[in-house]
């Protein structure tokens, strides 16, 4: 393992996706804390502290994952070198542990990319966090769990499917599937429990109407709790209560993260294990 | 002494479809072993098989008398280097780093072996250009290396020369018997290109339908095939007191035919045989390849 590990951090320094990944992550995060800054300047609507842009770049985490763990890992397939590692003795479980480890380290690193750059140009445009320096590490802390529950997810994929293509495909089509569910999920679970309706008065002016229950709205039960669950869950559902930074839990989905991770790892040992490499 | 590698009874099922049945197989250490075989007869799958790149449906294999079920399997599988289909190589590395890289793999302690690897197979000039922008043959010796890392005491080849010109055919072929002669590294090489396997092979196994059809030495090969004279004659008895009165070499196939190993003055012959009452009813020059052996053992029906 410390072996494959070794040979693996020199492939990890020497890839370009990884660099990548860390400039789109470190400009994402540049940028929404200028725009937050522009904005407290030009609109007295918004407060003077970091809050609202710091946290943005959670929303990119799982797509820059998804393509890094597929250029680390795709090439092994495609060039045939994680071959070499099984003939020469390494077994199937280390090949797969030093990859996960691989792109989870590459995970953090993207996080850290955004981060840093996030506190140094931030902290001293717009001060601290208004939710607290506890809340504000947590949060931290929960978005780089959650890009270790990605990285079990991607290298997953990556190591069961052998095409270079196809794999990063797939990476990019769950990121995106991942996101998207998160977002569905979010529509339905803020639907407000009824509709303002309007009616237009004699006089020609538009009057608030009684208002009406809304259909989409999703009553406290059985069903809310599960759709609560999933987006609480979801990498997806938890990216978008980052970006908002409306994280009711965040000790929760810190320990989702670490049940996504394991859970992932345990079936791509298994599946890896099982699988026919040509 | 313990071969290089055995199988016994080794089979790989692919849903309904049998790739390997039952395949027993020995290659002596030290040898070139030849594996012939016609495209889908189980080469590569069971090249695949003792790679540990998949797992057998039944049956076992050992690798220098280490069974494949056992676990110290993957200590025996660091005496051995393979290049599978295609040469196993970062492309968007330089041949060094590439073999830097197995070092690593391998957990070397330093990088001594590389240079001297890098002029086994004529790789030393390359600098620091990248393995994608280099030929078929060059890639194809750069996995060689790389396969080389660690000396290896096996060395596994399966189809090397495919899709190389005639010059990077050569130059493979130069390589493989250097690493047989000078460092005594067992071979085992599948090929299609039969006449090229037979400059090469000290043994030779032929497969067909994922099993084993005969495994022979090259000397073996060389005497069931060598140059004769195939006699066809109404009484292959009275054949054999003539040529025994010639004093030539024969082996009787039938009742009625022998092969003659002597050059022979056929006007001698077919008097001698007049006056033992015996007619000639046919002469045959023979002169078997290792592709008409093959064929001829295997049936040529399906031969690709």
């Amino acid at each position: 393992m410390r072996n494959l590990l070794s040979a693996g951090l020199v492939r990890l320094a020497r890839c370009k996706a990884l660099w990548l990944s860390c400039a789109v992550a470190t400009g994402y995060e540049v940028f929404a804390v200028l725009s937050r800054c522009q904005r407290v300047v030009e609109e007295t609507t918004y407060s003077h502290n970091l809050d609202g842009g710091f946290f943005r770049f959670a929303g990119v985490i799982g797509l820059v994952s998804a393509l890094v763990c597929a250029f680390l890992i795709g090439p092994e397939h495609g060039d045939g070198t994680m071959r070499n590692k099984m003939i020469i003795g390494h077994s199937r479980r280390d090949i797969y542990l030093s990859n996960l480890i691989l792109s989870t380290l590459a995970s953090l690193m993207t996080c850290l990319a955004a981060v840093l750059p996030g506190l140094v140009l931030g902290l001293p445009l717009l001060g601290g966090f208004e939710m607290g320096t506890a809340r504000a590490t947590l949060m931290i802390l929960g978005i780089c769990t959650l890009s270790m529950a990605y990285a079990a997810l991607f290298t997953l994929v990556t190591m069961l499917i052998s095409g270079r293509t196809v794999s990063l495909t797939a990476a990019m089509v769950l990121a995106l599937a991942l996101l998207a569910a998160g977002a569905y999920l979010n529509g339905r679970l803020s639907a407000p429990p009824t509709i303002q309706g309007y009616d237009l008065s004699v006089n020609g002016q538009l009057v608030a109407a009684k208002p009406s229950p809304n259909p989409a709205y999703i009553p406290e039960g059985l069903m809310r709790s599960a759709l609560q669950f999933l987006y609480d869950f979801l990498p997806g559902g938890q990216t978008g209560q980052y970006v908002t930074t409306e994280v009711a839990r965040p000790v929760l989905l810190m320990v989702y993260d670490v049940v996504i991770f394991v859970a992932a790892t345990t079936a791509g040992l298994v599946l890896f294990r099982r699988k026919d490499l040509k | 002494m313990t071969p290089a590698l055995k199988t016994a009874g080794l089979t790989k099922r692919y849903g309904e479809f049998t790739a390997l049945d039952g395949l027993d197989m020995t290659v002596p250490r030290g040898a070139i072993y030849g594996l012939v075989g016609r495209n889908g007869a189980g080469k590569t799958t069971l090249i695949r098989l003792i790679c540990g790149l998949q797992r057998p449906s039944s049956g076992e294999y050992a690798i220098y008398g280490v069974d494949s079920r056992d676990k110290a399997i993957s200590k025996a599988r660091r005496r051995m280097g393979a290049v599978v289909e295609t040469p196993s190589i970062y492309l968007d590395m330089s041949a060094e780093d590439n073999l830097k890289q197995q070092y690593r793999i391998l957990g070397l302690p330093d990088f001594t072996g590389i240079q001297e690897l890098l002029e086994l197979v004529g790789l030393t000039d390359t600098g620091r250009k990248k393995a994608r922008n280099f030929s078929l043959g060059m890639k194809q010796r750069l996995g060689i290396a790389v396969a080389l890392c660690g000396d290896p005491d096996l060395l596994v080849l399966d189809e090397p020369t495919n899709g190389l010109d005639p010059q990077g055919i050569i130059e493979i072929r130069e390589l493989i018997l250097k690493l047989n002669r000078e460092r005594q590294i067992t071979v085992l090489i599948s090929s299609h290109i039969l006449d090229e396997l037979s400059r090469l092979a000290t043994h030779y196994g032929f497969i067909d339908r994922g099993r084993m059809v005969k495994e022979l030495s090259a000397e073996a090969l060389e005497t069931a095939s060598r140059k004769c004279t195939r006699v066809t004659v109404s009484d292959a008895s009275a054949l054999a007191v003539v040529l025994d009165g010639m004093g030539a070499e024969y082996s009787l196939i039938s009742e009625n035919a022998a092969d003659v190993y002597a050059k022979l003055n056929i006007t001698d012959l077919t008097l001698a045989l007049h006056d033992h009452g015996c007619d000639v009813l046919a002469l045959d020059e023979r002169d078997e390849s290792l592709e008409s052996f093959f064929v001829n053992l295997v049936g040529g029906d399906r031969h690709a």
